[in-house]
């Protein structure tokens, strides 16, 4: 005779483990992505780099050695050298900082207005809605890198400006698409529930609304990453971007150019680290929404 | 009896682009301590939203509660600044809802949903609250609260969500608790479960419930009173004996002989003819008389008021001591 317990435990086992929650479920299914898991891989050693630049680079990346300028890739400068004789190599390591940088707090930004922004919209309707609506129209009217080009004008070049330049281009997807969703979530019966127990909206909005979205809003941080990095470089290369000694892949491109065809790799090898970079972003990011929202999946 | 709330010509209306639906149409009743009140009629008859505009819940726009007053302890509800009335839904007036399926946010624990709605309204550290929280699951009979405590809600049954739904609209011991069809979605051995608990935990606390569904069995089971809705507007209030015993509204009426009955031999159910009218074209007179079976050519033109008829409320002109002599008339000349 099975006790009551042995019962229960059988149960449990019989519904799959017991007490998992959504987001381990979540990473048991992103974990059989392997190429997802390749590219979190690439993301790591990345990070890796950008922390540890200063250890792992063989050159310091603003020494300028004037006798050796654009030289080849060789043992002794692996990617060679550009015009200043600094170490290519090193300066890449250490343009891998701007790059991850630029990514993660210009999403920040991006998501935090996007999140309130979006969520007030939604959860009010209304007037308000009406004026975020249009606010999001305005903004998303102006073509992406125009409209990054022209904030870096008014700001001036520097790496805090493209933070901020970059966040407010990025807010109107998330704004829009948690709008959505709190649209949606707002005809929940969970949430008219916890309205009848007297939450406040507040309340509603921090508790139901924006952890309802929190996949929504991941997946929207991962896949909006490598736009910005791209963003960054495009302002770099036209010269709008961080200024000129720090290393970054985008100005070094934009010095290459003028030494592509005497001196090819000096360009090339940044353009790989941007693609490399954004591509891993990318997967791993088609991996995460698989994993976060099965039925989204194909 | 103290009459713990009453509900005075309530009037929630609807402004939609088709034009006014009157979804409550000055409804009044009152419900004494420890009582239930069930709420009857068909899909759109205005039993929820009587309920929400209790609660002051009503979606606005389009919604508007445009006259009426709620008196809960001689308070009317519907005069207090929207803070206050924080303060009662939850604590003094709770809710439960039909869907237990989509009533509780799928990406929290039970336990922490419960002990949120404690937090909110009494003052205490999230450990109290989660002991409350437990404390509530095993009252509601759900056997191990504390491992059932940090399932997610996709890890419970139906009925198991509902009790868990009722553990929360009665962790701050309201003294109204509303009921909005909450075995509508249920199996029929559960309903009966989930009825017993309202029941039992009705007579522990001594609150008062608004059961509002669609079954007439339901009713007949749980309630003291009974309000039978058509169209926005009660149109018989009586005691559930003498509702069941006899009924004098021809809805009511029809509703009770819709029933299927172990006894009948008839191959088909009875039912009540045509359907509810739309809330925007609301015919002439009485809402019911394209339905009604014993309709009058008076019906189409005058609508009646609710009016005393053997000790209860009634809204048909039937009964009414003016119409009365030419209702017989016209019966003996068909």
């Amino acid at each position: 005779m099975q006790t009551k317990q042995q019962k229960l435990d059988a149960a449990s086992r019989a519904a799959g483990k017991k007490s998992r929650s959504y987001y381990v479920d979540a990473m048991m299914r992103l974990r059989k992505n392997r190429s997802a898991m390749v590219c979190l891989a690439i993301i790591v050693i990345f990070i890796f780099i950008a922390l540890a630049a200063d250890w792992i680079a063989p050159y310091d990346p603003y020494e300028i050695d004037l006798k050796n300028i654009l030289a080849k890739p060789s043992a002794e400068h692996w990617m060679g050298t550009d015009e200043q004789g600094r170490d290519i190599f090193s300066r890449i390591l250490f343009g891998t900082r701007i790059s991850l940088a630029v990514g993660l707090v210009s999403q920040v930004i991006s998501t935090a207005l996007g999140v309130v922004l979006g969520s007030i919209a939604g959860y009010y309707g209304g007037k308000i809605d009406m004026l975020i609506s249009r606010m999001m129209e305005i903004f998303s009217a102006f073509p992406d890198l125009l409209f990054a080009i022209g904030i870096m004008f008014v700001l001036g070049p520097g790496i805090i400006n493209i933070f901020i330049a970059l966040g407010i281009l990025g807010w109107v997807g998330t704004a829009r698409l948690v709008r959505s969703q709190v649209l949606q979530i707002k005809e929940m019966e969970y949430v008219a529930a916890a309205k009848s127990s007297g939450a406040t909206s507040f309340w509603l909005i921090t508790r139901h609304m924006i952890p309802n979205c929190v996949s929504t809003i991941i997946i929207l941080i991962t896949m909006g990453i490598p736009g910005a990095i791209m963003s960054e470089a495009s302002l770099s290369f036209l010269g709008l971007g961080v200024h000129p000694p720090t290393a970054s892949w985008g100005s070094m491109i934009n010095t290459g150019r003028i030494y592509i065809l005497s001196d090819p790799t000096y360009s090339v090898f940044p353009g790989i680290a941007i693609i490399i970079l954004v591509l891993a972003f990318n997967i791993f990011g088609d991996g995460l929404r698989d994993a976060l929202d099965p039925r989204l999946k194909d | 009896m103290e009459k713990l709330i009453e509900v005075k010509n309530l009037k929630t209306y609807f402004y939609t682009e088709d034009g006014v639906v009157k979804a409550v149409d000055d409804v009044s009743f009152s419900i004494e301590k420890g009582k239930t009140l069930g709420i009857v009629g068909e899909s759109g008859s205005g039993k929820s939203i009587t309920s929400l505009s209790i609660m002051r819940l009503v979606q606005s726009p389009p919604g508007k509660i445009v006259g009426g007053e709620v008196l809960f302890h001689g308070r009317d509800l519907l005069k207090i600044p929207l803070n206050e009335m924080r303060e009662v839904r939850g604590n003094d007036i709770a809710m439960i809802f039909q869907e237990p399926m989509t009533s509780l946010n799928p990406v929290f624990t039970v336990g922490r949903q419960i002990a949120e709605a404690v937090m909110i309204h009494q003052n205490c550290d999230k450990k109290k609250a989660w002991e409350k929280a437990v404390q509530m699951l095993s009252l509601v009979g759900i056997p191990n609260p504390e491992k059932r405590i940090k399932e997610y809600p996709h890890q419970l049954s139906g009925g198991m969500r509902q009790r868990v739904m009722i553990a929360m609209a009665l962790s701050c011991s309201p003294e109204l608790l509303i009921c909005d069809e909450p075995t509508t979605a249920l199996d029929v051995t559960i309903q009966a479960q989930i009825l017993d608990l309202i029941n039992e935990l009705k007579e522990r606390t001594g609150a008062a419930v608004i059961m509002i569904t669609h079954a007439l069995g339901v009713i007949a089971e749980v309630a003291d009173d009974v309000i039978v809705m058509y169209c926005g507007r009660i149109v018989e209030h009586a005691d559930v004996h003498s509702l069941f015993k006899e009924p004098l509204h021809p809805y009511t009426q029809g509703l009770l002989r819709s029933i299927p009955r172990l006894d009948q031999n008839d191959e088909k159910l009875s039912s009540i003819p045509g359907m509810v009218p739309k809330m925007t074209q609301m015919p002439d007179g009485c809402p019911f008389h394209p339905r009604c079976h014993c309709a009058l050519d008076i019906c189409r033109q005058v609508s009646p008021e609710a009016f005393p008829v053997r000790g209860r409320m009634v809204r048909c002109l039937k009964y009414h001591p003016e119409y009365e002599q030419q209702w017989k008339e016209e019966a003996a000349g068909e």
